[in-house]
């Protein structure tokens, strides 16, 4: 069950920096995610501590060992991957076995463990199955078995859902929090999916362009993300541009004229800011009038989501804001061009500094 | 007349049935998502529309017309897939207006075409690019640019975001839509992601193995879906069993264990002492710490709480020996429940559907795979 | 003359089954470095293996023999009065392996391309050393690739006959000790000159040819069927021993035997032609003697040859290797595959010399046009050609994704359209590389020719002329000519097809 340490990693292919200056530390039985878009680096993190890259700058540990120079089939990790890559030509039970077999373990006590871990996994019934017999997700569920059977106290998973359908993704992860948890494991998760990211991990590590851009636990990331990028990358936000109320209250950011923000922050003076509002913090406002950050609009677009519905409300000055909103919270079904009142609290508006290279660099997520 | 229908279609590969009876109708303009697990025969009917293949038996029509005969180049119907298939040896100016080329139209009327499509994906500053050289997001868009340019009216999308990044599709989802509806093009779209069908759908057509489960708008899907499948895949569902202990007007009271009872709707045939299945939408099951007593409250202990952004998930195991979900909005001021926690789930009649108990057993009903 | 027909048989099998094993003994390594290796002159090795099967056979032949089995070569270092090998079995096996060499190496290479690497790389993780990883996890999943190296191997050694017919000469053994397909040849000339044992030659060749057929199409489709089946041992494991084995130490070892292998067994006495003729230029002979004109004529001859070959195989094989690939022909497809590979494994003397009969037969009015005996060659060689433009071009219209061409057709695309913008340009490289192939095996084919009509000159039967009159110098000039002028179009082919 060891920690892992990371500290000033950075790894470049030829003349392409893939990783730079990656420092964590991931204590013992933590599940982590890394979370970002395709090309962020999140992977190549993932194979450094697997030991299939060696990192050109920085240190990596394991436990209290330092990980250089070892090759990866003596650092005792369990790595998944995320074409599943089950040796398409020995069955369920033979790939499962492969990793004890391979260290020349005694066969009673392979098939001992082979049993326990294929139970663990549910998939006791089908080890003589060949893997095309299997469906993904069982496909997958054998894969990890057969990454955990040697012991290893380390699981590190490269986009492990990535090819399996929606419905069949939302079952697995919780599945594979299960087993990692009664195992007692460190695990590393690589994805770009937010929402997996948000529901199985005790910590998400956003990731871009090679860095590191926070870290927290999933309310953390998602009610208070330190950064635009995060803000934007997990859940939606509403973004709005202005600087703070010169000779106003402290409190306040301007958007255009005559409108303004209501924060809980004091604002610093003179900046260039960029407020973010959660579509779900706006709410409709049935008449109880509340004081700040009230507008009024008409609806542009409405979507039936299932338990939300989403729409899209045209205020002062042409801005646009989503809003999500319970179903339940609707007597008449909105529609297009329905005037609306809404209003958000000043503590759910987040506050941040305009960003250097502008508002499309910053979001960008290709 | 229907823009596109289909009509007792059977496809046959070898001894598997990919499409088992098969008739829908779609009109002109509507946007129509056809969604189910991998493997239901979603990708055959666009094939077939696309005339790539040619159904064993029934019919396909455009505007009333059968075309089982016309080959796809006749057609004058856009396919879009998963991997964008853009010609590799092609730079996008010569993707985007391959189709014009193909069909020997005049050079002006092919550039212009062309330029429009590029402007409308704001792409056109790439023209001379390869489609190696660009990110996923931008292959989508001039794959769909291409599809567009000669001027179809019917677009078949093959899972068409399925290839980008889970952030990157719920951008370009809306993006997608507004296109086609923007262009007046009746769109089909293939996904196995019930969210994304849920957001940009007139219609939905649910497919299981070969058979369409339920056609609607994505509201009465979610709402009233006509069989436990559709009622788990989209929107996903709750489900408890238990047996009708009185039948009274348009409600049931049943019975879940000794003593505890709930009302629900009735169900056409409903009999007295018939096992039945009730589904509940998560987001319809409330939640609340503690011991609190009603019509349709049952006592459960948290098992296990998940944060996921706008909502909280909690899965309860209920004193019935069930576990349900419920989802609740994320509020960050009020008291959260924690694992262990005991508390109490309840739900208002009206919300729950019911259907007769699967002679399979609910779980059989329910696979995807 | 059983015992001499049965003697062929016998050697001609010996060999090919000697050569295809030490061909996959030094070949199989290769592959692997050319695949899996990370080094900078990959591209250079990439090239040089591809050296020997540009230049016709019987030119390679000759410079192989000539490096082993004189003075002047490999013996040059030791002062001997003979050339170092004097059997004529090694010889042949030597001057085979030469030429089979990069068939078995390119057929490997490409088999394991197509394997995922990352089953390795999952293998590591799971503990296993490199090797025991390669041992259990690719090799199992490479039976395919082998089989066709052996088939591949196998045919070219048992089909050869010019450069055995050269190796022979100069190694001075009789030509009745050959291989079968020499046997033919030989006999094809007894039979021209006429008189009462023409009849029985004739037999004897029927048979030789016959049994040659069957023989081989036996020997291979068990050894389809062993390779196939057969377990490998990976149940075992020896952890300790394989990861001694898989350390750099051992790794650089396999790489240089290869490398060495590579040069010592194949390049150098591929090119030592070019060093023996210099060395006769620089001790005298001249160039005064030499028939230009005959040897014009020759060149002449296979050229054309060549070049219709080519383009009539192109004309009929590319169809036939979409129809293949798309498995538009049913539940024909599987059958006609099999089919069309025959050629290429039986030896083309053999069918060079059924061909001569079924078409003499037909009407003694065709044999005595006055271009029978070219037609005659034309048609055998576009017999034994055909597999090569089928296959390549099928399996690389295989590798391209079918949606491309529904993509081209729901846009407004035609059949023929799809090929000409989607299929052909995405398969040149392909269909560019098995058009060489095919020029240059027409080429440098020596035993068809023979077999089908002996009185006809390609290049290649010019050449075995040349060293049977014991003019080996001329004979080198002719062959460097030969070699110079095939790399030249075959380069400017390569050129143009990557250049488009």
């Amino acid at each position: 069950m060891p920690e892992v340490s990371l500290v000033g990693v950075s790894k470049s292919f030829d003349s392409i920096i893939a990783v730079e200056d990656f420092t964590l530390k991931i204590e013992d039985g933590e599940y982590v995610t890394f979370l970002g878009p395709s090309g962020c680096g999140k992977t190549t993190v993932l194979k450094m501590v697997a030991g299939l890259h060696e990192p050109d700058r920085g240190e990596i540990w394991i436990g209290k060992n330092p990980a250089r120079g070892i090759p990866p089939e003596d650092r005792n990790v369990g790595y998944v991957f995320q074409n599943i890559l089950l040796f398409p030509h020995m069955d369920v039970l033979g790939n499962v076995t492969y990793g004890p077999r391979v260290k020349d373990w005694p066969p009673q006590k392979t098939t001992e463990l082979a049993h326990e871990i294929l139970a663990l996994a549910g998939l006791s019934a089908r080890s003589k199955s060949l893997p095309k017999e299997l469906s993904g997700g069982m496909q997958q569920k054998a894969a990890v078995s057969r990454a955990l059977i040697s012991g290893a106290s380390l699981l590190l998973l490269d986009e492990p859902l990535a090819a399996l359908d929606a419905k069949v993704r939302a079952e697995l992860r919780n599945e594979l929090k299960r087993i990692v948890k009664e195992l007692g494991l460190t695990a590393i998760h690589v994805t770009h999916d937010q929402e997996e990211a948000l529901a199985i991990s005790d910590k998400i590590v956003v990731m871009k362009k090679g860095r590191i851009v926070e870290v927290g636990t999933p309310e953390e990331v998602y009610l208070n993300p330190k950064n635009i990028f995060t803000a934007n990358f997990i859940g939606e936000a509403n973004f709005l541009e202005g600087k703070a109320v010169s000779g106003g209250d402290k409190w306040e950011i301007e958007i255009a004229r005559g409108l303004k923000i209501a924060t809980c922050n004091e604002v610093p003076a003179g900046d260039r800011l960029v407020i973010a509002v959660r579509p779900e913090h706006i709410v409709i406002d049935k008449g109880q009038r509340k004081e700040r950050n009230v507008f009024d609009g008409k609806i542009e677009d409405v979507r039936f989501l299932g338990g939300l519905v989403r729409f899209e409300i045209k205020i002062e000055n042409n801005l646009l804001l989503a809003v999500k909103a319970p179903f339940a919270s609707f007597e008449k079904f909105p529609q297009i061009d329905d005037q609306m009142t809404i209003s958000f609290d000043p503590s759910r508006v987040l506050v941040y500094k305009y960003p250097e290279r502008g508002m499309a660099s910053e979001l960008a997520l290709e | 007349m229907h823009e596109i229908s289909l009509h007792n279609v059977k496809k046959r590969y070898g001894t598997i049935t990919a499409l088992d009876d098969v008739s829908f109708d779609i009109e002109k303009g509507e946007y129509v998502t056809i969604l189910g697990p991998t493997g239901s025969g979603k990708t055959t009917i666009l094939k077939l529309l696309a005339g790539l293949i040619e159904p064993n038996e029934g019919e396909v029509r455009f505007k009333g017309r059968r075309v089982n005969e016309l080959c796809p180049e006749e057609r004058d119907v856009g396919l879009v897939f998963q991997n964008f298939m853009l010609f590799p040896h092609l730079n996008v100016w010569e993707n985007v207006t391959f189709g014009p080329h193909m069909r020997g139209w005049a050079r002006e009327k092919t550039d212009k075409l062309g330029r429009q499509m590029l402007d409308l994906v704001h792409l056109f500053n790439r023209a001379l690019s390869y489609p190696n050289e660009l990110s996923g997001g931008m292959q989508q868009r001039i794959a769909l640019a291409r599809t567009l340019t000669p001027g179809s009216k019917i677009m078949l999308m093959d899972e068409p975001l399925g290839a980008l990044d889970a952030r990157l599709r719920v951008e370009l989802r809306y993006e997608l839509v507004r296109l086609m509806k923007g262009l007046g093009i009746t769109t089909i779209h293939v996904t196995h992601d019930q969210e994304e069908a849920m957001t940009i759908s007139d219609k939905i057509m649910v497919l299981r193995r070969g058979k369409i489960e339920q056609i609607g708008a994505p509201m009465e899907l979610f709402l009233r879906p006509r069989s436990i499948f559709v009622a788990n895949f989209v929107g996903e569902s709750n489900f408890i069993e238990g047996i009708i202990s009185e039948i009274k007007d348009s409600f049931l009271k049943v019975e879940l264990k000794d003593g505890l009872t709930v009302v629900v709707p009735s169900v056409d045939g409903a009999a007295l002492g018939e096992r039945i299945v009730i589904a509940l939408k998560p987001e319809n099951v409330s939640i609340q710490k503690g011991v609190t007593k009603g019509i349709n409250h049952i006592q459960g202990v948290i098992e296990r709480r998940s944060f996921l952004g706008t909502f909280v998930k909690y899965s309860v195991r209920l004193e019935t020996g069930d576990l349900i979900n419920s989802k609740v909005l994320t509020l960050q001021k009020d008291k959260t429940l924690e694992m262990g926690d005991k508390s109490t789930v309840s739900f208002r009649s009206n919300e729950a559907v019911v259907y007769h108990h699967p002679k399979d057993g609910v779980r059989r009903e329910l696979e995807v795979e | 003359m059983i015992s001499t027909i049965s003697n062929g048989i016998m050697t001609s099998f010996k060999l090919a089954g000697a050569v295809t094993i030490i061909d996959f003994i030094a070949g199989l390594p290769m592959a692997w470095l050319l695949n899996r290796g990370h080094f900078k002159g990959r591209r250079y090795l990439d090239t040089l293996i591809d050296l020997p099967l540009v230049v016709p056979t019987s030119a390679l032949g000759f410079s192989v023999a000539l490096f082993w089995a004189t003075p002047g070569g490999f013996a040059f270092f030791f002062n001997s009065p003979t050339g170092a090998i004097t059997s004529s079995f090694i010889l042949l096996m030597l001057v085979h392996v030469a030429f089979s060499y990069p068939y078995m190496v390119r057929t490997l290479s490409a088999s394991l391309e197509e394997i995922d690497i990352t089953y390795e790389i999952a293998g590591r993780t799971l503990g296993a050393s490199p090797l025991t990883a390669i041992r259990t996890i690719t090799l199992p999943l490479f039976r395919g690739g082998i089989v066709s190296g052996t088939i591949l191997s196998f045919g070219r050694s048992i089909s050869e006959t010019g450069a055995t017919v050269l190796a022979l000469s100069i190694v001075g053994a009789s030509q009745a000790d050959g291989t079968a397909p020499v046997l033919i040849a030989g006999w094809r000339k007894l039979i021209n000159e006429g008189g009462s044992m023409a009849e029985k030659y004739i037999t004897a060749s029927a048979f030789t040819s016959v049994l040659l057929i069957i023989l081989a199409l036996v020997l291979l489709t068990l050894v389809m069927i062993i390779i196939k089946k057969f377990k490998l041992p990976i149940k075992k494991v020896w952890p300790a021993q394989e990861k001694m084995l898989s350390g750099r130490i051992f790794k650089y070892l396999r790489d240089a035997s290869s490398n060495i292998f590579l040069i010592l067994a194949v390049l150098i006495p591929a090119f030592f032609i070019f060093i023996f003729f210099f060395r006769g230029l620089a001790q005298g002979n001249s160039l005064a003697g030499i028939d230009l004109a005959g040897f014009l004529n020759s060149l002449f001859a296979s050229f054309l040859i060549a070049s219709i070959v080519t383009v009539v195989n192109m004309g009929l094989g590319i169809p036939m290797a979409i129809l293949i690939a798309r498995k538009k022909a049913g539940t024909v497809t599987q059958p006609l595959d099999v089919l069309i590979n025959i050629p290429m494994i039986i030896p083309s003397t053999a069918l060079g010399f059924s061909l001569g009969l079924f078409w003499s037969g037909i009407g003694g009015g065709l044999s005595s046009l006055a271009n029978a005996d070219f037609l005659l060659i034309v048609l055998a060689h576009i017999a034994f050609t055909y597999p090569f433009i089928v296959r390549t071009v099928s399996s690389a219209i295989s590798d391209i994704d079918i949606s491309f061409e529904e993509a081209a057709r729901t846009l407004g695309a035609n059949p023929l359209q799809v090929f000409r913008k989607i299929i052909f340009p995405l398969a040149k490289p392909s269909i560019m590389a098995g058009a060489i192939m095919m020029f240059a095996r027409s080429l440098g084919e020596t035993g068809a020719t023979l077999a089908v009509a002996s009185t006809a000159v390609t290049t290649p039967v010019y050449i075995v002329k040349l060293v049977n009159e014991n003019a080996l110098f001329e004979a080198a000039l002719a062959c460097i000519i030969l070699i110079g002028i095939s790399y030249i179009i075959l380069m400017g082919l390569r050129r143009l097809s990557s250049g488009k």
